[in-house]
């Protein structure tokens, strides 16, 4: 159970050295945090919300439906990475630790292999994403093979991927051999 | 604070190797040396245990040392 307790930490926060009891105890409390601050955003973000439902007069509710909805994801996402990934990166919990020049060379190339193998099964996931969403009710599998969902779902696949590989990289840091 | 530094000094050993050692990660023997966290009982015995050690020695602060 604790092997997959910190398989799942290391999933969810990318930490690529050991979990320890400090790592652990850092993340609870960190978790702890926040929590708390979701759950202090939900309250305020609710009542906003309410309050700008009774006051205001909306026409067209399905757009502010969805524009809430996507509001409120992008600031979940916000304070989870702001309390957790970010503060966890502060502290050097996600640096990836080498001592020599060719274990860095190593975790570069281990990155680029992890990133590049990710490629697929991320452009899989944005085509058919892509495609539901530009999909009519006519034919799947032409709006599937079109080329411009092809186009679509591409870009961003190599463009978060050459991002994710920018972002491993500069966590990987060669330490000095102070034995 | 600690005698861990010292010790580990003496023994020749990175903190990196006493991490791999003892099979927590660098950073946490960096914050135990620094006095930055309170280790566990079982983390203090494998350190007293790797660095040839006690945990008096190892831990016992002095009341000047305060």
């Amino acid at each position: 159970m604790k092997k997959v307790n910190d398989r799942v930490l290391r999933w969810f926060f990318g930490i690529p050295g050991v979990i320890d009891e400090q790592v652990r105890s850092e993340i609870g409390r960190l978790s702890i945090e926040t929590l708390i601050a979701v759950f202090i955003f939900e309250v305020l973000f609710n009542i906003g919300v309410g309050i700008y439902i009774y006051f205001s007069t909306i026409k067209d509710f399905e757009s502010f439906f969805l524009f809430i909805m996507t509001l409120h994801l992008f600031l979940m996402i916000g304070i989870i990475v702001f309390f957790t990934s970010f503060r966890l990166q502060r502290r050097g919990v996600l640096n990836q630790e080498v001592t020599t020049k060719t274990g860095k060379r190593n975790a570069i190339k281990s990155i680029f292999n992890k990133y590049l193998t990710k490629l697929p099964m991320m452009f899989l996931f944005i085509w058919l994403l892509v495609t539901s969403l530009d999909f009519d009710g006519q034919n799947f599998m032409n709006t599937l093979l079109s080329w411009s969902s092809i186009r679509q779902a591409l870009q961003p696949s190599v463009a978060l991927t050459i991002i994710f590989i920018i972002i491993d990289i500069s966590k990987v840091r060669l330490l000095k051999d102070e034995s | 604070m600690n005698r861990v530094r010292e010790y580990r000094r003496a023994k020749k050993l990175s903190q990196m190797a006493l991490a791999e050692e003892i099979g927590v990660a660098r950073q946490t023997i960096n914050l135990i040396e620094n006095g930055k966290y309170n280790p566990s009982l079982d983390l203090c015995l494998k350190l007293a245990w790797v660095l040839d050690t006690d945990l008096n020695t190892l831990f016992w602060r002095d009341e000047d040392e305060e």
